[in-house]
Parts: structure tokens; sequence; C-alpha cells
């Protein structure tokens, strides 16, 4: 692309206009990467919506069970479409809005390859159950460390580019990647901080509430700062350029871009309203979730707005079309969040399929479309090709729109209906649904209708990959040659253009005052909420009140690592919140104390299955050794998998003292005897199942198999407590 | 399709009118161009800036009330909600039940006929569907671990559940005539053939 007239109009002739060239190369295989792995997540995401809507889909096949593959969903379409989509959008945008091209050819490689392998090595590892068990950091340790690597190397090259740019001044999408990198390398880091015990497994270092809240201040502003600030920084660069036409307004950038970056790393704990983190921490998770609203809606207008003028490309331009959309659905996801973000909203809605619905609006509607817009812009540019096919791409845009808008339809239907049930009592103060079950077969329908949404949405961009497939061939033979620009270094934007005194466009000449600035925004709200959990001993009494809770035996902690292997923490909470309707269906709220031992917390975030807080001694060892086998023999309609394998599979009971000997180095009370004699301890305890259980019938149950330690773990929850409390509301 | 050519046409009709003015609608910001993307400066909309002002003073308002001027936190807004149920359960559902009412229900066939009923839902899959036993124990022989199987003593188990044993406590699950009838019916049980029974648990009664 050459930009020879634009740059000349402004150039001060004592400038030296120096020539260089894109590297677009790096785009082009980024771009190849987002469709690839877009194709892959979606798949994924298919898959497990029809393993809701009909259980024996992938029936008894540990590596297809629910709780492994909704992991490698997530992770796919939120690392490897959106990452790969970012990267793609992020260097082509940079080195046109910086005149300079990418810093190092090799780093960039480096990044390209190194992304993929993350990728390929998620998806070879959670199908197996090899996780950490928190959401959207389920990757262990080995693959944890790899992405510190590469994404440093994505900073690295993108602040190298900056400090060689020629243009001396930054426009707001590159505040916003710059905002992307530090936040993202922050939040990660802090929260995959972990002590490994082999290869495949590793302990997080955090505990209980803390964890709890580490993860979603994690989990929330990865969204913020990887599902969010690339994508409207890539929203300033491609709105105005398919549209030609100036954005709405500089000042409502600064204003909207610093707020966001302020606001957003506090609003976490809106994920935990109602539980057993303190109040305090919640009210300021939800106060700031509400001030949230108006910056997003800052970043929207200034989309959308963009368009005055040139409306009419609504209508003639497909990439306009799908860049529009997607602001739009930014602009509904960002109202949806800050009044999910209330309490009492969340109480109904949190753990049910309301949240799926919000964030589906958010991943397939700004993300998606976002990414599809731009891929359609770019495959002409970077290709060389004929235009693409243009009423295949307007199906692909109504497909995509009407299939989210089943999706989110759905889904707020089935949330809703669901935590009605949840809540309903009748006037004897009884639950109106106390099966939990019923209230699941209830919303089963909406899963079939959510599914064919998901397939609408799936078989556009199916369209959409035939379509950039056929353009791609008719590319000109020479799209490989790197296209050339001509620009001064630094610019002639002398100091007398600015108003005087400090003003934004000062920063904007510092772009590394303003990564610091940036970095202080997002250091203030993570030291107010999350220093005091981690620096207070987190086992003192200031926090747990002095409460004698137990620890697990080896054998249930061998229990918990098979829990959180099956991913049941994606289908069933461990968190009673302060609600009447949870206490009357769970028992006694939760309190922080129960899971202080808990390396990795599994509060979880939906009920797919009822709460297990309290499972601990409510059903017979039997019960579950049955139902673990095929959940339908004791609920005759439930949609849980079947987990045969645990009654086959031997517990790997040799590792269990270097588990125990980690644990206690993060400080979980074990004495050097429970370490030395974990495997005996574990032996003695499984020998006592095992005979409860053949008492009652059971046939062929040894020791070692996973399933004894699997009950021994379900049986201890909800009795950690030393003096246990009077069950039930009454 | 937006063609590449366009991209380099440096096209903003209708903004050349507002070149050099200062205030105003779509005033371009001077200097600022990048890749050909220029910037107006417009203020933000009225709507906006009122709620951005509205939704701080909520949040602050909101943090004040319930943490620093002694609001109710959630745990005695749970405990003040807890004893209104409470009082409910405890007045739909007196404690206790009359063993000539229980008698009665034994006679009555459509009784009889709900309470097999709700013993194959809610039993069944512990006590297996002819009450032969299964992770629970046999309802149908003569050994009772709970007050000899009387009357009275199934119906104490029924609606206070044996917790610690996994025998579910069924008062607020479900409605006092379901438990009644179910309680007549699996005192029914008594003798009745099984397909498989399990072994007996608890003393042998001899009636
Ligand atoms: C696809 C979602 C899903 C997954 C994954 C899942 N469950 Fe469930 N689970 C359910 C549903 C639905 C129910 C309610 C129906 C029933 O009792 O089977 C349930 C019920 C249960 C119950 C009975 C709870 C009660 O008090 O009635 C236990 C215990 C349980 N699951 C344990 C597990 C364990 C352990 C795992 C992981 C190995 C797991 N579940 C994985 C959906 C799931
Ligand atoms: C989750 C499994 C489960 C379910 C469901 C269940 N029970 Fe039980 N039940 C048990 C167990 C286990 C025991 C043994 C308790 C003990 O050992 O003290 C038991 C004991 C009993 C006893 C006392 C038996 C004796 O020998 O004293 C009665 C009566 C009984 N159940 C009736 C019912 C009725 C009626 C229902 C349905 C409304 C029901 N149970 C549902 C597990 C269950």
């Amino acid at each position: 692309m050459n930009n020879q007239q634009s740059s000349g109009a402004n150039t001060g002739s004592q400038n030296q206009v120096e020539s260089f060239q894109y590297d677009d190369d790096i785009v082009r295989k980024f771009t190849l990467a987002t469709l690839t792995w877009g194709l892959v997540a979606m798949l994924a995401g298919l898959y497990i919506a029809l393993q809701l809507a009909y259980f024996k889909l992938g029936q008894n096949l540990p590596w297809l069970s629910f709780g492994r593959i909704r992991p490698l969903h997530t992770n796919a379409a939120i690392f490897a479409f959106a990452g790969n989509a970012i990267f793609a959008g992020i260097y082509y945008s940079t080195q046109r809005l910086l005149r300079t091209r990418l810093w190092s050819d090799a780093v960039s490689r480096f990044h390209f390859w190194g992304w993929q392998t993350i990728i390929v090595s998620a998806a070879l590892t959670l199908p197996f159950g090899i996780t950490q068990g928190k959401e959207y950091a389920e990757l262990e340790w080995p693959i944890d460390i790899l992405i510190a690597v590469v994404w440093v190397a994505f900073g690295l090259n993108l602040l190298q580019t900056i400090r060689i740019r020629r243009e001396k001044h930054i426009y707001v999408a590159i505040w916003f990647y710059i905002a992307t990198f530090i936040t993202v390398a922050v939040l990660h880091i802090v929260n995959s901080l972990a002590i490994p015990v082999t290869f495949f497994k590793s302990y997080e270092i955090y505990a209980g509430v803390t964890d709890a809240l580490v993860q979603w201040w994690y989990g929330h502003n990865a969204v913020a700062f990887f599902l969010t600030t690339p994508f409207l920084g890539l929203m300033y660069y491609f709105i105005p350029k398919a549209v030609n036409r100036p954005v709405y307004s500089y000042r409502l950038s600064v204003i909207h871009f610093w707020t966001l970056v302020f606001i957003y790393i506090w609003a976490g704990p809106h994920h935990l309203l109602n539980t057993a983190l303190p109040d305090w921490a919640q009210t300021v998770g939800m106060v700031f979730s509400v001030m949230l609203w108006i910056p997003s809606w800052g970043g929207m207008i200034n989309g959308i707005l963009t368009l005055r003028g040139a409306w009419d490309k609504l209508r003639t331009d497909p990439p306009t079309k799908f860049l529009v959309a997607a602001t739009t659905f930014y602009g509904m996801a960002t109202f949806e969040g800050p009044l999910l973000a209330i309490k009492s909203v969340s109480a109904l809605a949190h753990y049910t399929d309301w949240i799926i619905a919000h964030v589906h609006a958010g991943a397939l509607g700004w993300n998606g479309l976002l990414s599809f817009g731009m891929i359609y812009y770019l495959v002409p540019r970077l290709w060389k090709t004929k235009p693409l096919n243009v009423s295949w791409m307007n199906i692909h845009f109504w497909t995509a729109t009407v299939g989210i808008l089943i999706y989110t339809i759905s889904m707020w239907a089935a949330g809703i209906t669901q935590g009605l049930m949840w809540m309903g009592m009748d006037s004897a103060g009884k639950l109106l649904y106390p099966d939990f079950v019923q209230t699941v077969i209830r919303i089963v329908p909406l899963y079939w209708v959510r599914a064919f949404g998901g397939l609408l949405y799936l078989s556009g961009f199916v369209l959409m990959l035939v379509n950039v497939y056929q353009a791609i061939q008719t590319a000109s033979a020479d799209y490989t040659n790197e296209v050339t620009d001509r620009y001064p270094r630094f610019k002639a934007l002398t100091e007398k253009l600015f108003s005087p005194g400090f003003t934004h466009e000062r920063l904007e000449a510092m772009p590394m005052v303003l990564a610091g600035l940036a970095l202080v925004g997002i250091l203030i709200g993570t030291a107010v909420e999350i220093v005091p959990f981690v620096t207070a001993n987190s086992y003192s009494e200031s926090i747990y009140q002095g409460a004698k809770v137990k620890h697990y035996t080896p054998l249930e902690q061998a229990g918990r690592d098979i829990y959180v292997r099956e991913g049941c923490y994606l289908c069933h909470s461990q968190m009673i919140r302060k609600l009447d309707f949870d206490v009357v269906r769970y028992g006694p709220e939760s309190k922080m104390e129960e899971s202080m031992w808990d390396h990795p917390f599994q509060w979880g975030s939906k009920r797919i299955g009822p709460d297990l807080a309290r499972e601990g001694g409510k059903f017979p060892n039997l019960w579950h050794y049955r139902h673990m086998n095929n959940p339908r023999d004791l609920t005759a309609q439930s949609i849980m998998p079947s987990y045969p394998w645990l009654l086959s599979d031997k517990t790997d009971f040799e590792v269990l003292s270097k588990k125990i000997s980690v644990l206690k180095t993060l400080g979980v009370p074990y004495s050097d005897d429970d370490v030395s004699n974990a495997v005996a301890l574990a032996h003695a305890q499984a020998k006592i199942i095992v005979d409860d259980l053949k008492a009652n019938g059971a046939t062929m149950v040894d020791e070692d198999r996973e399933i004894v330690a699997l009950i021994a773990y379900l049986q201890l929850l909800g009795k950690q407590i030393e003096a246990p409390q009077k069950v039930g509301a009454r | 399709m937006s063609d590449i050519k366009s991209d380099n046409k440096r096209d903003n009709k209708g903004d050349s009118k507002n070149t050099g003015q200062t205030s105003g609608l779509d005033v371009l910001m001077p200097g600022h161009e990048y890749d050909g993307i220029q910037e107006f400066n417009n203020p933000a909309p009225f709507w906006w800036q009122l709620f951005f002002y509205l939704s701080i003073a909520f949040g602050v308002g909101y943090f004040a009330y319930y943490q620093l001027m002694g609001g109710p936190t959630l745990k005695e807004e749970l405990t003040v909600k807890l004893e209104k149920i409470e009082a409910l359960q405890v007045k739909s559902h007196p404690k206790g039940a009359d063993e000539s009412v229980l008698m009665a229900v034994m006679a009555d066939p459509a009784k009889m006929a709900v309470g097999q009923k709700v013993f194959g839902e809610k039993c069944a899959a512990c006590h297996a569907p002819d009450g032969g036993g299964l992770v629970g124990p046999n309802l149908t022989d003569n050994y009772w671990i709970h007050g000899q199987g009387k009357l009275l003593t199934i119906y104490e188990v029924v609606e206070d559940g044996v917790l610690d044993k996994g025998m579910p406590a069924w008062r607020n699950i479900l409605a006092e005539d379901e438990i009644l009838d179910v309680v007549g019916y699996v005192k029914s049980l008594k003798g009745k053939p099984v397909a498989t029974a399990k072994p007996p648990q608890g003393d042998l009664v001899s009636e």
C-alpha cells in the first residue's frame, strides 16, 4: 500500500524522507492461523453444546467428555482464534500507524510459531485432563512458561517498533495495544504462579478465597485486556479505514481509554457476588462494574459515529457491516455486563446460562464479527486478490447475526427460567423444584436451539473460509513483494501545534511514559483488591478467624485431583451463596475457611449440575459409585456424563508423597509423617471405603481404583470444619 | 467491497468547510493524521457524560452505605430471610404425626397409589423400585435399623432422614400428605416378593 501523497502533504521539507517496507508476510500468517483455529474453536463449541442437549454424545470416551473439551473450546476461542486475529490486526495496523516496519523479523516469526506451539500443546493436553483447573488459565506450567516468553517477545516487538517509529505521535489504537501487552503480562504471570509436582501437574500457590480472587481478577481482565482493549484498537484502525472518515471524537478516545484502563481492573469480584468473598471486595467489584458501563460505551460511540456521512457504506461495503455490527454487540454486552454485576441480578443470573449468553454476545458478536470484518478487509490487500464474493459475505453476515441472536436469546431464556426455578419457594417455605434435575430437563430443549444458533454461525464461517480460499487462488503472483512506503522520521508535528502546558498530545509523543502510566493505572486496583489477601498470611486469623479446618488426607487429595482433571468444576459449583434459596437447597452458606486448603479453589462458575459444597455424607458411598458409573441409574433424567473409566483406572498412589510435600511447602499443615507415609495412609483410607462398598453389594472394587479416591473426596465436602454446623435451613 | 485504491484517496468531503475552525461540530484535530486516519474532536454526548457522573455517584453512595455507614451485611440479610422461611416451614408443617392418620392412609387405596408413585420417583433410586434395597436397606424384610419399623418411626426417619448415613430428610422436599402416603406405602411393603433382596441390616423384628 502506498501513502506517499498523504505523507507528502504533511511533511516539512527539512525532514529526510525515508523509504521502507512493511512486513505483511507475518500478517498473512496470523490471518491464516485465525481462520484455522476459528474453525477448531467453533467445532469444539458446537460439540459441547450438543453434549448438553444429548448427553450420549461422546459417552464413555474420557478425552471427549464435557469437562475436558469445554476448556479446549474456551482456550481455542480466546487464545487461538481471537489471539491470532489480534496479532494479525496489531501487526498490520501498527506498522502503518507508526510508518515503521516491525522491529525484528525474527522476533515476529518466533512470536508466530511460539503462539501456534502453545495452541497445539493446549490441544494435546486438555483432552487428557492435564489442567490447572482454573478457567481460561487451565494450561499446565510448562505451557504457562512458554506463554509468558512468547507474550514478552510480542511485547518487545511492539515496544521496539514504537521506539524506532517514524510517526512521532501514537494514535489511540496503539495506546490500546500497549495497555493490552502490559496488563496481560501482569495478569498471566500473577495468576499462573504454581509449584510443579511433575511435568504435567502443579499446584497453584494461592488457595481458597485468595485463589478465587486472583483467578477472577485474571479472568475478568482477560476479557478486558485480551478480548476488549486490543479489539478496540483494531476498531479504531479498521473502521475509519473502511469508511474513510475521521474518527468521531479524539477527546472521547482520551477519556474512555484512561477510564477503561483504570476502572476495568477493579471489576473482577463481580464473578464472586454473594459468595464467601468478604463483602467489601464484592461491593468494590460491583460498583466499579457499574462505572464501567459508560466508559465502554465511549468506545462504541466513537466507533459507530465515525460512520456519520458514510452510512451508505453499511449497505454497500460488507467489511463495514461486520465492523459496525461488532461494535453494536460490544455496546450490548457492555451494558449487560454491569447489569449482571449488580448483586441482586447476579443472585438470579449467576451459575446459569444467562452468563453463557452474555459471553457469547461478546465472543461471537464483538470478537468474531470484528475479526471477520477485519479479515475481509485485509485479504484483498494482503494477497492482492480479486474482490471477495460480495453476496457470500452478505450471507455470512446474516447467518452470523441471526446465529448470535438465536444463541443469546435461547440462553437468556434458559438462564432466566432455570434461575427462577432455583429461587422458587412456596408459601410453606419449600422449594418449588427441590429436584435439581427438574430444572435441567426444563431447559434441555433450549440447548437444542442454542446448538442450532451455533451451527448457523459456524456455517457462515465456513462460507467465509471458502470465500477467502477462492480469493487467495486469484492472488497476484507478486503478492509476496513487500509493500514499500516513504515517510520522514518524526514528521513536522511541531510543539506549537499543541495547546500550552501539559496535554495528552504530549503524552502521545512519549509512548513509554504512556505505558508507565497505564501500568500504574492497572496496578492501583490490583493492589487495593489483591494485596490484602495475598500478603495477609492467608491462613492467619485475620481472614480465617482461627477456624480449625481439616486439610485433605492423601487419598482425598488424590480424589480432588481427579475432580480437577475431569473438569467437574465446569458443571458443579462448590459455593453455597449467602442467599436464602441456595441455603434451603444446599445447606448453610459456604464459609471462607472451608476452602482454605484448596489448591486450586473449585468454587466454580456454572451449575449445570447441583452445588457440591455440602455433598459429603449426603449419599452413601455406593450411591456415588453407581452414580459415577452411570448417573441415569440414580437420577433418571440426568444429563451428567458417565465416568466408567473411574471404576477401572488406577489412582497413581506413588506420586502422592511428592504431591503432599509440595502442598506442605505451600503451607498446608501436613506433618513429615504425612509426606513419607502418604501412600500407606491412602491405602488404609481406601480400604475402609472399599469394605463399605462391598458390604453394600458392590463387586470388584479395588483400593487403587480412582473411584475410591473420588468418593473419599466427595464425602469430605462440607465436612472440613471440625465442629460441623447444623445442616439445612432447619 | 471497498476497493483498494480508495485507501489512498484523502476523501473528507464535507469536512473541508470546517478546516481552521476551532469550535463547534466536526473540527479536525490539527496534525492528527495516522495512515490517513484523521480525528474530529467532537464533545462527548451530553447523556453520556450525565450517565457517567450518575454511575460514579451511585458507586460512591452504594459503597458508602454498605461498607462505611453500617448498611446490612450479606450475612445479616440472609439471616433475616432464613428466619422468615423457617417460620413458614414450622407453621405449615408441624412436627409429629398421629398413628391413626397413618392407619387411615393405609386403608385408602387412592392414598396408597400416591404413596407408590412417590416411592417410585424419590425412593426407588436407593431402595430399589420394589423396596428390596440397593444403596439403602431392604424395606420388605423383617430387619429394621430404626425403631423396629413402626409406622411412627418410619415417619420420623422419612421426615428427618439419617443424614450421616445418606438417607435424605424429606420434610422440606415432599408435602406433608406425600410423606404420610409414602410412609403408609413403605409399611405395606413388608413381605412383598422382591427381585434381589439386599442382605438384612439392623435387628430382626418379630411382630
Ligand atoms: C455436563 C455437566 C456435568 C459434569 C461435567 C459433571 N456433572 Fe455431576 N451432575 C450433573 C447434573 C446435571 C447432575 C444432577 C443430576 C444427577 O444427579 O445426576 C449432577 C449430579 C452430581 C452429583 C449428585 C449431587 C447431588 O447432591 O444430587 C454428584 C455427586 C456429581 N454430579 C459429581 C460429579 C463429579 C465428581 C463430576 C466430575 C467427575 C461431575 N459430577 C461432572 C452434571 C455434571
Ligand atoms: C440417597 C439414597 C436414599 C434415598 C433417595 C432414600 N433413602 Fe431411605 N435410606 C437410605 C439409607 C442409606 C438408609 C439407611 C440409614 C441408616 O443406615 O441409618 C435409609 C433408611 C430408610 C429407612 C429406615 C430403614 C430401617 O431399616 O430403619 C426408611 C423407612 C427409608 N429409608 C425410607 C425412605 C423413603 C420413604 C424414601 C423416599 C421418600 C427414601 N427412603 C429415600 C437411603 C435413601
